[in-house]
Order: C-alpha cells, then sequence, then structure tokens
C-alpha cells in the first residue's frame, strides 16, 4: 500500500516535470498562455476590490459576458460523449485511443466553467453559503452544481485511472471504469441539459421561454466540441509520433456535420416560430436579428454568426472537405460561429428590454474582457498540460520502469514516426 | 388567530403620478443612485391631441410563487411567515439569478459607489454653503450603505456586491408601522394590510373593485394588487 502510494506521488511527479519539456514552439506557445492567465488574474483583483461595478453588467443587463462564455463551455464538456458513444457502444477501433482527449477536453472546460461562475459571483467569499444552505431540489442553479462536479469528477477519474494504468504497464480493469463511462454518458447530456433549464425555466425572460433551447444546446454543443477535438487531433499528429489515423478525422468530421445540420435546422425553427406569429415576445429576437429602436450592438454579431455557421456546414457537405485543411478551417469557423451563438446570441438579448421596457445595451468592458481571455488562457494551459503528459505515458513511452528523456535532435519531442503519417495533406 | 400575509393595493384612480412613493423610499431606506426600489412605470399611448398618459407604481410584488424564491441557490431569498419576499444578505453569494428571474425587474444589484453626493466636494452657492463631503462627514454618517431608520430593528448595514430590494418596510411592520411610502402617499392611493383579514381595508377594496396584478399570466401570483385606473 504504501509502496503503491509513493510510485503515485513518483508518477504525478514526473508528470509535473514532463509538462515543462518541449520545442521552442511549446515553451512561446505555453509562455503566452501563462502571460495572458495572469493578465486575467490582475484584472480579477481589480473586480475583487471594486466589485462587479468594473464589468459592463447593469441592473438590466445581469449576466454578461462571464455566463456567456460558460455557457458554451459547459457544451464542449459536454461533446466529450461524442467521442465515448462510438468507442464504448458502437466499438469503433479508429477513436479507442483518441477518446482520452476528449475526456481531457471536458476536464479542462468544466475548469473554465467553474472559473466563469465564480468570476461571475458578486461575493465570491461567500461560496461558502451554496453548501450550508443548498436549495435542492428547487433551484435549478443547485442542480447545476452537482451536475457540473459530478462531471469533473467522473472524468478525472476515467482519464486518471486508464493514464495511470498504462503508465504502470497494467491492463486497466473493466469494472473501475467501464460503469463510469456509461454513467457519464447520460451525465454528459444532462450537463447541458441542465444548463439550458435553467435558462428556460425562468419565466421573467420571454426569449428563453422556448422547448428548443435544450435540443439546441446539445445540438450546437456536439458541433463545437468535436471540432475543437479535430483540431487538437490536427495539431498532435502534426508535431507528435502520437497516431491518429484519417480515418478517426473522417468520422469526427461527420459527426460535427450531422450536429450541426440539425443545429441550423433548430435555429430555423425558432426564427420561424418567432417572428412568422410576431407575438409579442419577439422583442428580444427583433433586437438580437435587427435591432430595436436604434439600438442594434448584437446585430453584425448574429449575422457574423449565422453566416459563419452557414459557410461551415456548406464546406463540410461538400466533396473537397475531405481535405484535410478544409475540415480545419471549418472547425474553427463553426467553433467561433457558434461561440457568438450561445453567448452574444442567447443570453444578452433576453436581458433587452427589460421586464420593465427599458432598452439598455450590454457593453463588456476591458477590465471584464480581460478576465474572460485570462480563464480561456488558464483552461487551454490546462489541457495543453494533460495533453503533454498523456501522448508519451498512452504511446508506452513514459512508464514506472522507463524514464522518458530528451532526445537531443528535436528538443523534447521525440522524431515523428512515419509509419503514422501516411495524409497526403501533410506531407 | 390566522396568521398574517401582508398584500398592497394601489388606488391608480386616487395615484396623482406624484413618485413620492419613490422619494420616500429613497430616504427611508438610503437606497443608492440609479435604481429605485419603489419605481413606477409611464405610458403613454395615442398620438397628439389625443394622448392619454398612464402613471403605474411598481415595487416588489412579494408574489406568493416567487420565482427568486425558487431560483436562489442558497436559500437567500426567502418567504417570510407574513408572505413577504425577503433577502438574507448573510447568505447570499451574489450569483444574481434572482434578477435574472424576476418578471418585474424589482431586483438590483447594490454596488461600492456610494451616492455621488457623499463625495461631492461643490457647493451649490461657493462660499456660503457646505459641500456634500461636509455635510455628511459633520451628521456623522460615514457608511454609504447604512439605513439608520431600518437599524432600530434590523442591521442597519447593506452588504456591497449583493442583490437587494424592497422589504415592504419589514423593520416598520416590527414596529407595528406602516410602509413609509404607503405612510407618505399625499394621495392615500397605498392601501396595506393583512390579505387574511376581510374586515381589513385591503380587503374591503380588494373586494370592492376588480383588483389586477401585473403580468398575471407569468404565475408568480403578486400581492399588490392595482384597482380602478389612473
Amino acid at each position: 500500500m504504501k509502496q503503491e502510494a509513493r510510485e503515485y506521488l513518483r508518477f504525478l511527479w514526473r508528470c509535473f516535470r514532463i509538462s515543462f519539456v518541449g520545442d521552442w514552439r511549446y515553451y512561446s506557445w505555453m509562455l503566452l498562455l501563462t502571460g495572458v492567465a495572469l493578465l486575467g488574474l490582475n484584472a480579477y483583483c481589480h473586480q475583487l476590490v471594486d466589485g462587479l461595478a468594473v464589468t459592463g453588467m447593469t441592473d438590466q443587463v445581469s449576466w454578461g459576458l462571464y455566463i456567456a462564455n460558460f455557457t458554451f463551455l459547459v457544451g464542449m464538456a459536454a461533446a466529450a460523449v461524442m467521442l465515448v458513444i462510438p468507442v464504448y457502444i458502437y466499438k469503433n477501433e479508429e477513436l479507442h485511443d483518441l477518446v482520452v482527449f476528449g475526456e481531457l477536453l471536458a476536464v479542462a472546460a468544466i475548469f473554465m466553467c467553474l472559473a466563469f461562475v465564480t468570476v461571475d459571483l458578486g461575493r465570491p467569499d461567500r461560496f461558502v453559503h451554496l453548501l450550508l444552505r443548498f436549495n435542492w431540489p428547487i433551484s435549478m442553479l443547485t442542480w447545476d452544481v452537482i451536475v457540473l462536479n459530478g462531471y469533473l469528477l467522473l472524468n478525472m477519474h476515467i482519464c486518471g485511472y486508464l493514464i495511470y494504468c498504462a503508465y504502470r504497464k497494467r491492463k486497466p480493469s473493466r469494472i473501475f471504469y467501464i460503469p463510469f463511462v456509461f454513467i457519464a454518458i447520460f451525465w454528459a447530456v444532462s450537463i447541458h441539459t441542465v444548463t439550458a433549464f435553467l435558462y428556460s425555466g425562468l419565466g421573467g425572460r420571454p426569449f428563453w421561454n422556448s422547448a428548443v433551447i435544450a435540443p439546441r444546446f446539445l445540438a450546437s454543443a456536439f458541433a463545437a466540441g468535436p471540432a475543437f477535438i479535430i483540431l487538437t487531433l490536427q495539431i498532435i499528429r502534426r508535431y507528435t509520433f502520437y497516431k491518429v489515423t484519417d480515418e478517426a478525422l473522417k468520422l469526427l468530421k461527420g459527426i460535427v456535420t450531422v450536429a450541426m445540420a440539425i443545429n441550423m435546422f433548430l435555429l430555423v425553427c425558432e426564427v420561424f416560430t418567432e417572428f412568422y406569429t410576431q407575438s409579442s415576445h419577439v422583442v428580444s429576437a427583433q433586437y438580437l436579428f435587427f435591432g430595436l429602436h436604434g439600438h442594434s450592438a448584437l446585430v453584425p454579431w448574429i449575422w457574423t454568426a449565422v453566416v459563419l455557421n452557414t459557410v461551415a456546414l456548406v464546406i463540410l457537405l461538400l466533396p473537397f472537405s475531405r481535405s484535410l485543411p478544409f475540415i480545419n478551417l471549418a472547425c474553427i469557423m463553426l467553433i467561433v460561429g457558434i461561440w457568438i451563438e450561445k453567448g452574444m446570441g442567447l443570453i444578452i438579448p433576453a436581458f433587452i428590454p427589460s421586464p420593465l421596457g427599458e432598452l439598455v445595451e450590454y457593453h463588456p468592458t476591458i477590465n471584464e474582457t480581460l478576465v474572460c481571455l485570462g480563464i480561456w488562457a488558464f483552461g487551454l494551459l490546462c489541457y495543453t498540460i494533460f495533453v503533454r503528459i498523456t501522448i508519451p505515458v498512452l504511446s508506452g513511452r513514459l512508464t514506472y520502469d522507463h524514464r522518458y528523456r530528451m532526445e537531443p535532435d528535436s528538443a523534447g519531442l521525440p522524431p515523428r514516426d512515419p509509419a503514422s503519417d501516411s495524409s497526403p495533406a501533410h506531407p | 388567530m390566522a396568521k398574517k400575509r401582508y398584500g398592497m393595493v394601489i388606488d391608480l384612480h386616487r395615484c396623482v403620478g406624484c413618485s413620492a412613493c419613490d422619494i420616500a423610499c429613497k430616504t427611508e431606506n438610503n437606497v443608492p443612485e440609479g435604481f429605485h426600489w419603489s419605481n413606477h412605470i409611464i405610458e403613454t399611448s395615442g398620438t397628439f391631441p389625443n394622448v392619454r398618459y398612464r402613471y403605474i407604481p411598481t415595487l416588489c410584488n412579494h408574489c406568493e410563487d416567487a420565482p427568486c424564491v425558487a431560483n436562489c441557490p442558497t436559500t437567500a431569498m426567502h418567504k417570510s411567515e407574513e408572505g413577504l419576499t425577503l433577502h438574507d444578505p448573510d447568505l447570499c453569494i451574489g450569483c444574481m439569478t434572482c434578477m435574472v428571474s424576476c418578471p418585474y425587474g424589482v431586483i438590483y444589484r447594490n454596488e461600492v459607489t456610494p451616492h455621488a453626493e457623499w463625495r461631492d466636494e461643490s457647493a451649490a452657492i461657493p462660499g456660503c454653503t457646505s459641500s456634500g463631503r461636509e455635510v455628511a462627514a459633520k451628521s456623522g454618517e460615514s457608511i454609504p450603505n447604512y439605513n439608520p431608520a431600518r437599524a432600530e430593528t434590523y442591521p442597519g448595514i447593506r452588504e456591497v456586491g449583493l442583490p437587494e430590494k424592497c422589504t415592504m418596510c419589514d423593520h416598520r411592520l416590527a414596529k407595528g408601522e406602516l410602509p413609509w411610502c404607503v405612510e407618505s402617499c399625499p394621495a392615500g392611493a397605498r392601501i396595506f394590510g393583512d390579505l387574511n383579514d376581510p374586515e381589513s381595508p385591503l380587503s374591503r377594496a380588494l373586494a370592492k373593485h376588480a383588483p389586477r396584478v401585473l403580468q398575471k399570466d407569468k404565475g408568480t401570483k403578486p400581492k399588490v394588487f392595482y384597482i380602478r385606473d389612473y
């Protein structure tokens, strides 16, 4: 037992050490992220001192950029399930070694989510009250606390167990992770559904009182999340020896395409219901898409999102998108498009006009934006470190009896294995 | 005797639209600049010269099925025994979900900035009157979010960074007095009382006229009723 604990601590120490090993690209990327994260921390300290008054949020628009990013990232976290389902239910071989990157993305995304809700609190020092007087099951917020933290623990357990088994060169015992994988599949759906219910359950905001919010959340999440994983895998296979097949990327591309098509269909459903009936509740949607009484801050954003999403979907559907650079382009457009749609397009217009009919527009302040950038940098930093640790461990180059050594010719990154690199797009 | 269940009737026919209730609330509760626990909606309709002007005083409706209470993750927003919707700042984490869930927009976020007048260095008549800062210092009231009147019965200092709302002057109710907006209405348009007591002026007014509530379709069962028309 004692021996095992010591072995585990050594594993953690080696993980810590290896996250500082890389080539110049790795160092500059990590340096950039650290710098931005520290800037964000500084901005958050300003907010702690002066309160939420330093943000652009007002009494009328009381949730802004923080909750918008939170909503988007809950989707990113839930999207890991789109790798888990093909592997564990349909027994897909191509994705089998890649599923852990999806789960690690879930962990990093939940870190960011928790950071975004914490910075949105007016009194973060009172956080402990949440535990003292937990208003469960009435308040949807408490459900969200449970599902997000539960999902974090599930994914940390699954990834941690598989990675540690690979490190100890053991065969993972199925009883220790298969049940959790299946719980996590349902849990992933629940995190986004609960977040959607949190919004659609608020009677005072008619813009959110739509049954299509939860399905649309899931559809857009299952497009944006796998798109992000595609980009990650492209980077992994370009710069490391880890084997990522073309078929795996094609499968993910298929998932992204279908999810995106459903998302666009649901958008059409929503727009039709809002504008064809022209009920009194259409004002928020009117403000979002066309502007209201000369206020039109969100109009350029939402149309950018619509164009980006449509073009991305067309690229994915057309035959030339079989070449991988086009997939990358479509993925980037799609992530940006969905980010706008979830943030500017969903959270903010619900507050405009306010229940009293006031038209107060929301403009994020620089401080607020810096906090957001800082949290994003922190999350990407975590994800980069996770991936950096996972690749040598899963490929058997870092095990308990074999210390990972830096290769002198490529500054830390071992030479690429030519056998794994068969893509014509990346000669 | 049955438990009390407080409610309010606003007689729009008596209301003269003077905003005395807004000012009374501000002075009684020391409500900061930029928001009003007691507020009003102004509706104008028609085209000149056939126009109509309506003035509707608003405040927290102390709803029976309050969405702010349901959505609060820490039970800081709660229903009192008398049916008032109250906010306990000691339990609040400041997540603003109550503000988002309120269909009436009557919950406000209190920020650290005190009244500008407290910091005002300029005198109305230079060299003659005192500046706002001097007056504040002389009167000895240096805490910007302090309710001297409320401090007689309940904690007087309001926390910053948290949402807050109308308390129906529960500090005055505890002393057997009426809410200050009711007391100070020059037209007697506000009737406050016990909904469980059929003999109270409130219940009589509700029985006599057809009462309306704001945003009935939200299903929140407000306890601030409007009778007649402005």
